[in-house]
């Protein structure tokens, strides 16, 4: 009751008030991770309210509410009032779980505000024990004889979705089998059990840099430059798999503009600092530069581009 | 040789002060929240899991992990003295471990479950600095149609744990694994039984209804009713307390299997010292000479898993450490401390990083030493509980029990989950269905069900080729014979009953 | 009244429907699927078919067997639950101290026991552990003392 109170009363505040500069934050701010304590977003989220405890001069909390393939915490965010105090930090998740989940309690354009993409990185397709090409055309070749299994982290997942965008657009008579998680995922691919695997930089290349698992291609039309030995799957000639992974900031539905862009501002100051810069690095990821209005423009268009798919390919049914 | 310079390596990383003290830190918290019904490991790593970011790697690994162990050790405290498992891997300790104390024997089943605690533990550290990098590769060879298999095996266990006849114990396992299909699909992502509910997408928690089932139902059968004055003030003296020579004699083996089964499903990724102290247990009871003992009060009962989930505990940092996968949410936890410091867990780390790894191999056994210490003067305290009046005490119990399910997500909704399940525990020990089964059939049902559709879609729909796997296929042929032992042996033994009460009314009439 | 062990015939029953309602639920709502790939509908429905058939290997015989007697106290049960869920309304309102207070209090009411300014002396020193253990000692996100308004 408290909550609903606090969000009529602060919608109310923020259509009438317009946003003046210099004050925000107002006080602590509350960046909800959707996952659990210790996950890969969730690390990326503390690291980052360190600096960001700096810049502000602010107390920064780091809450998750993990569930329903990142769609608890998202859901919590929307009921927040958009004043920039309750933000949400979430991976390419927030744009495919729409896609499936057919229950949700917002609208993924109405209720959202993109406000800051934080990492990009390119999709990996990695190859486990059994795949024996050693790069993206001799997989094509080797896939249309023997049939892979291409293993996700769980259905609606962005590794399930790549997958399938995969086997669309480069016509594989691959199957899709359905771990739970990207590490259950990984193991299987070590043991020769399934053979594929897509997910970004930060979670593959531990493994490919031990020789466990090979990189077969970076999806994008070029070259990645921080892995310039692994091809392209453009260069294979496979089109429509050029899509980004990332990890992103979002507010609550109808946000000031000119607030979303000094929040925009401040975190790419934290993304700056020697600190984040590392963690980019050890991920082999770079840090993203769109202002809140072209990152709206990527958030619908990857919105559209997984509901068609799953439509296409029956996915969640 | 390289094994000892490694150990001094180990013991000189782990006895530094510091190291010493977040040691000492960890197992104490860890023991504490372990007791406290509901509040498991996962939940006091959560709340403690910011301050890595402050510690040295090692340091912090030492505390989360102590933690994590500690809690295995109290969490049988609970179980045995007042039937509600203070943590999900010791529900199965309830089952001889309540009975123990009722019978004034509280003092000998904690002193036992303390010494096979610290020996499941020891068995499991030697297992993880002897044989991590071999285990690690051997696990990877474990895929969907392995996993299947061994579940199998563990549901057919499952159906002899409770004595009841075989179709109330099956009919309970069948029972739990339809509950657990509540929630999100793991292979379809279908939300099942949730009926529009948000909370229900995850499922049921496992605490919840392992605390609704045994605790709460406890507490509703013996509120009102009749009790007879069973503990009295001499069996909280010291004699009383120690474990006699039969009880030692009866131990050694079950001590030494537990310890085996928990060592194996700790390092397997996906199941976990929960599964590992079920599994234990119900091998006891199939080799015992006399099962019928179990149920009652048979220290065998309390040992098997006791040395089993505090095995798997340890072992559980194999895959974690070797791999850099890991096998639960805790373990998950665990990585990231490591990942805060820009460390990577994989096959090299032992090379990369011998100090962590065997200083934290080191810390695992001071702080099972801690735990040995800290536990043995605490059981005179533990069994002085049981003196306090029961119209006193339960009150007491439900408050633990109501702020436990509550703590675990902060979810009001939580509470009344726990109560539901509780009154299910109370029916059910009115129609003498028995619990334990359900809770088994809960924990490895949603196992089966997933390894077994990727299994199928791996051998592409043919089931044969799921048997023809040598390590599958020869589980299952077991997990088969003992289902047809069993069945067998209950339709002799009722055959046998219904010859007998013919001849005897034959006799009498 | 027959002689009938009407326990097991009601708990035979109650599975049995249990297993066939969501068999029926299951097969309606959730597809089937293929071998190969099986479908969120396989599982519920065929674990809900095992179960109405125990149902009925449970319920058949027993109406051939004697009665049994079944105590069932409902006092302790209504009491109890009720201790239960005025924790559950009370945590996120009022906060902890009033919470643990109500649950102690109504649960002592289950018997006879225990004289009223007993319960209230355990009650409050409930509520002073409690708070000693989770709020001061573990440190839970969870407040001594709320204001719904």
């Amino acid at each position: 009751m408290k909550k609903i109170i606090a969000a009529a009363i602060g919608a109310a505040l923020s259509t009438t008030v317009a946003f003046a500069q210099g004050n925000y934050p107002s006080g602590p701010v509350t960046i909800i991770v959707p996952y659990g304590t210790g996950g890969s977003t969730d690390l990326t989220a503390r690291a980052v309210a360190i600096e960001l405890e700096k810049i502000w001069n602010s107390p920064v909390v780091v809450v998750n509410k993990k569930g329903a393939g990142s769609m608890i915490g998202t859901t919590e965010v929307t009921q927040a009032a958009p004043d920039g105090l309750t933000l949400l930090l979430n991976t390419a998740a927030i744009t495919t779980a729409p896609a499936i989940q057919s229950d949700l309690k917002f609208d993924p354009v109405k209720d959202i505000t993109p406000i800051s993409l934080l990492i990009t990185s390119p999709y990996v397709l990695v190859g486990g024990a059994n795949v024996k090409s050693n790069d993206f055309s001799g997989f094509l070749e080797e896939a249309q004889t023997r049939p892979m299994f291409m293993g996700t982290a769980g259905p609606g997942s962005s590794s399930h979705f790549m997958s399938e965008l995969v086997i669309l657009g480069a016509n594989l008579p691959a199957d899709v089998v359905h771990f739970s998680g990207g590490g259950e995922a990984q193991t299987n691919m070590m043991g020769g059990h399934s053979d594929t695997y897509i997910s970004t930089t930060a979670s593959v290349m531990p493994y490919v840099n031990d020789g466990r698992v090979k990189a077969l291609a970076v999806l994008a039309n070029k070259r990645f430059p921080l892995l310039p030995d692994v091809q392209a799957s453009g260069e294979a000639g496979v089109k429509g798999v050029d899509i980004e992974g990332w990890v992103a900031l979002f507010g609550p539905g109808g946000m000031d503009p000119a607030l979303a862009d000094q929040i925009n501002a401040d975190f790419a100051k934290a993304m700056a600092t020697d600190s984040m810069q590392k963690l980019l690095t050890d991920n082999y990821a770079l840090a993203g530069d769109l202002s809140p209005a072209e990152f709206w423009v990527v958030y619908e268009r990857d919105l559209k581009i997984w509901k068609d798919l799953a439509e296409k390919r029956g996915i969640g049914k | 040789m390289e094994l000892l310079a490694n150990l001094a390596l180990g013991l000189e990383t782990a006895i530094t002060p510091v190291n010493l003290f977040y040691c000492f830190a960890g197992v104490f918290l860890g023991t504490f929240v372990g007791v406290i019904p509901g509040v498991g490991p996962l939940a006091a790593i959560s709340m403690l899991f910011p301050i890595t970011f402050y510690l040295d790697p090692t340091a912090a690994l030492i505390m989360l992990a102590g933690i994590y162990y500690g809690t295995t050790y109290g969490g049988s405290t609970a179980s045995i003295l007042l039937n509600i498992p203070g943590a999900t891997s010791a529900a199965v300790t309830c089952l001889d471990g309540y009975p123990m104390a009722q019978q004034g024997r509280a003092g000998v089943a904690l002193f036992m479950t303390t010494i096979a605690s610290f020996v499941g533990g020891s068995f499991g550290i030697v297992i993880l600095s002897l044989f991590s990098p071999v285990i690690a590769e051997y696990a990877l060879t474990f895929g969907p149609a392995e996993y299947f298999s061994l579940m199998v095996l563990g549901l057919v266990a499952a159906s002899t744990i409770a004595n009841a006849s075989p179709s109330r114990g099956l009919s309970m396992v069948v029972l739990g694994m339809l509950v657990a299909t509540v929630g999100t699909d793991s292979q379809s992502g279908v939300a099942r039984f949730t009926f529009g509910s948000m909370s229900l997408l995850e499922g049921f928690g496992i605490s919840a209804m392992a605390m609704g089932l045994f605790g709460i139902g406890e507490i509703l059968s013996s509120v009102g009713a009749t009790r007879s004055a069973k503990i009295d003030s001499s069996s909280a003296k010291m004699r009383n307390m120690l474990p006699s020579r039969d009880d030692w004699r009866r131990s050694w083996m079950p001590g030494l299997r537990g310890s085996s089964i928990g060592a194996f499903f700790g390092a397997l990724p996906g199941t976990g010292p929960s599964i590992a102290a079920f599994m234990a247990y119900a091998v006891e009871k199939r080799v015992s000479d006399t099962p019928e003992r179990f149920g009652h009060g048979a220290i065998e009962g309390i040992v098997a898993p006791e040395t089993a989930n505090n095995a798997a505990d340890q072992t559980a940092f194999i895959p974690t450490l070797t791999l850099g996968i890991p096998g639960s949410a805790t373990m998950a936890l665990m990585l990231g401390a490591l990942m805060v410091h820009g460390i990577q867990p994989g096959p090299t780390l032992i090379v990369e990083q011998p100090a962590l790894f065997w200083g934290l191999v080191m810390s695992f056994w001071i702080g099972n030493l801690i735990l040995l210490v800290l536990n043995l003067p605490l059981i005179g305290i533990w069994v002085r509980l049981l003196l306090v009046p029961y119209h006193y005490l339960y009150p007491a119990i439900l408050v633990f029990v109501c702020i436990g399910a509550y703590s675990v997500r902060a979810n009001a909704a939580d509470v009344a989950m726990v109560l539901a399940f509780g009154v299910l525990g109370y029916v059910m020990r009115i129609a003498q269905l028995p619990a334990a089964p359900l809770l088994l059939g809960f924990v490895l049902g949603p196992l089966v069900e997933t390894q077994f559709r990727r299994a199928m879609v791996l051998a592409r729909g043919d089931f044969t080729a799921i048997l023809e796997r040598p390590i599958a296929g020869t589980v299952i042929a077991i997990s088969v014979l003992m289902l047809v032992w069993g069945l067998g042996g209950a339709m002799l033994r009722r055959r046998r009953k219904i010859l007998d009460t013919r001849h005897q009314k034959s006799v009498g009439g | 009244m027959l002689d009938r062990n009407y326990r097991d015939v009601a708990t035979g029953l109650a599975l049995a429907l249990i297993g066939g309602g969501s068999a029926v639920y299951a097969l309606t709502h959730y597809a089937l699927g293929t071998v190969k790939r099986m479908g969120p509908g396989m599982m519920p429905t065929s674990l809900g078919v095992i179960l109405a058939v125990f149902g009925l290997i449970i319920a058949v015989p027993a109406f051939f067997e004697s009665r049994k007697e079944i105590d069932v106290r409902f006092r302790a049960l209504v009491i109890l639950s009720a201790s239960v869920l005025s924790f559950m309304l009370l945590i996120e309102t009022f906060g902890l101290i009033p919470a643990v207070f109500s649950t102690t209090m109504i649960a002592t009411f289950a018997e006879n026991k225990v004289p009223l300014r007993r319960g209230l002396i355990l009650a409050a020193s409930m509520s002073l552990l409690t708070w000693t253990i989770f709020i001061l000692g573990l440190r839970l996100p969870i407040s001594a003392f709320d204001w719904p308004f």
